[in-house]
């Protein structure tokens, strides 16, 4: 037989008798408990008729004073473990053990401390969301005015770069924590007022409101919050590392335009060059992911072309997003542009036309339009499909339309 | 904090008040102590004990008189003195008026 058992928690910590009466339960069932918070650990040796009491900590105490363990044990009640570093857990096998408490009074004066501080964590939980949107706020103007190339930009526009910021914070991880905090905390202002009920009627010497029990909600909102903690170090942790988000452009499946298709001139690339591995991966793809744009990743390709009269590279970063709102189409290209653009030089830009296609907006260097190799950047829509390619190389983007309109249909 | 700002004494804040008013007595003996007095009507439960031993040393009605061990032995203070007193009044004052309305 199993001498350990598991169970997700359906009571709250805040309801101190429910979550006595629940633990009496299991007791009953032969259960004691070795664990309890969001989930209870459960050993089999649990006596029937065993008695919990919750006691809240004293102050400056993480293990029980020896005078409160000497008058309890003298009473006939045994110290079991603390619990969730709030209570310490108090139990009594013998029935004749009298109860903690002769008085609903002094049991609410044991409450005080733990009441004024559930009282400051409802606070606290707003400061730290007013925190969070702030730092937020924060980023996304310091991002906008203080950005490191900022003084080197010649054509600088804080905003258009906006749209961009909105597909990144809609990434997955912080959309799970902007919903998870909320309604954490709405879960916590609900089980807090249990608590400061609880206190309140004792404190007046009147016995404690009804409990609300065990509950599916609590045990639904414990188990997410079991799931949520592992999900969201994950998520942390693949993002933080970078994890899986640039893979080498050999074996790349997904669609996107090959430079070799582009250019019209022979090329190679640099392993079929030199016959050595690139001393930097430059052909490479990097991914995204948001959940506004469930498509999104950058290839950048460079290949070489002249081989006998040396090595004149010709490159290309291209990124391809299919948006879930294709009215964010154009606002997103434009700011991926934007975030393609070396700040540096001066760009020229321009709308074109093309069948099927929602928009194209081409941009290249100013006053270099008759150099054989020069920059350029290109923009291409078609509801929700955004392809936006920025080239250095002696191609003209606007001729080769036909070729980057396929990335889009 | 005074009588007024706290309310009047609970029973158990009385007997315990009263077991030290002329003697230093440990948790368990104030207990004994209580029960005895009041032939069991005062039961001081361990955790009521517990509690208003920790408030009213906060409070600063009683002090430590010795530690030994797990024991501590607890002594009234002038301000625990006096808190007694005004309760002892204010239940006179109740009684006497008690006794007026009765006669």
């Amino acid at each position: 037989m199993k001498t350990d058992t598991y169970a997700i928690v359906p009571v709250s910590l805040y309801d101190i008798p429910g979550m006595e009466t629940w633990l009496e339960e299991q007791a009953n069932q032969g259960l004691f408990p070795l664990h309890l918070g969001s989930y209870a650990h459960f050993t089999r040796c649990g006596v029937p008729g065993t008695r919990f009491r919750l006691e809240p900590f004293g102050k400056g105490e993480t293990d029980p004073a020896p005078e409160r363990l000497s008058l309890y044990k003298q009473a006939g009640w045994a110290y079991a473990m603390p619990v969730g570093n709030v209570y310490h857990l108090f139990y009594a096998e013998d029935p004749a053990a009298p109860e903690l408490y002769s008085d609903w009074s002094s049991r609410g004066m044991s409450l005080e401390r733990l009441a004024k501080q559930v009282r400051r964590l409802r606070y606290q939980n707003w400061l730290v969301l007013g925190a969070i949107l702030l730092i937020f706020l924060s980023a996304v103007f310091i991002a906008t005015t203080f950005s490191p190339l900022r003084r080197f930009d010649v054509q600088p526009d804080p905003w258009v770069q906006l749209p961009l910021l909105l597909l990144d914070f809609t990434h997955p991880f912080l959309v799970l924590a902007i919903f998870y905090l909320p309604v954490s905390a709405r879960s916590a202002k609900k089980q807090h007022k249990v608590l400061l009920d609880t206190y309140q009627n004792l404190s007046q010497g009147l016995p404690p409101p009804p409990s609300p029990g065990p509950s599916k909600a609590i045990r639904r909102e414990n188990l997410l919050g079991l799931l949520m903690l592992p999900v969201l170090i994950l998520f942390w942790i693949v993002n933080f590392f970078h994890i899986g988000e640039t893979v080498p452009l050999e074996g790349f499946r997904r669609p996107y335009i090959a430079l070799e298709q582009l250019e019209q001139v022979p090329v190679v690339h640099w392993e079929a060059l030199y016959r050595d591995p690139l001393p930097q991966n430059d052909n490479q793809v990097k991914r995204d992911f948001s959940l506004l744009a469930p498509t999104w990743y950058t290839v950048s390709e460079r290949v070489y072309r002249n081989p006998r009269n040396g090595t004149n590279s010709i490159w290309m970063d291209a990124t391809y997003l299919r948006l879930l709102l294709p009215a964010m189409a154009r606002p997103i290209a434009r700011a991926t542009l934007d975030r393609m653009r070396l700040v540096n030089v001066y760009w020229v830009y321009e709308e074109a036309e093309y069948p099927g296609l929602d928009f194209v907006i081409l941009a290249w260097e100013e006053g270099e339009e008759a150099a054989a190799d020069r920059f350029q950047m290109a923009a291409l829509g078609r509801g929700g499909h955004v392809a936006v390619f920025r080239y250095y190389g002696p191609e003209h983007l606007a001729n080769r339309l036909e070729l980057l309109a396929s990335a889009v249909q | 904090m005074g009588a007024k700002d706290r309310g009047p004494l609970t029973e158990p804040m009385f007997y315990i008040l009263l077991a030290l008013w002329d003697r230093e007595l440990c948790g368990t003996e104030i207990r004994e102590w209580a029960a005895r007095k009041t032939r069991d009507r005062v039961c001081l439960g361990p955790g009521t004990l517990y509690t208003l031993l920790g408030k009213f040393l906060e409070e600063k009605y009683l002090e430590e008189a010795e530690v030994e061990g797990r024991k501590r032995t607890y002594r009234l203070t002038e301000r625990g003195r006096a808190a007694f007193q005004e309760e002892l009044d204010r239940l006179r004052a109740c009684v006497a008026d008690g006794e007026e309305a009765l006669s």
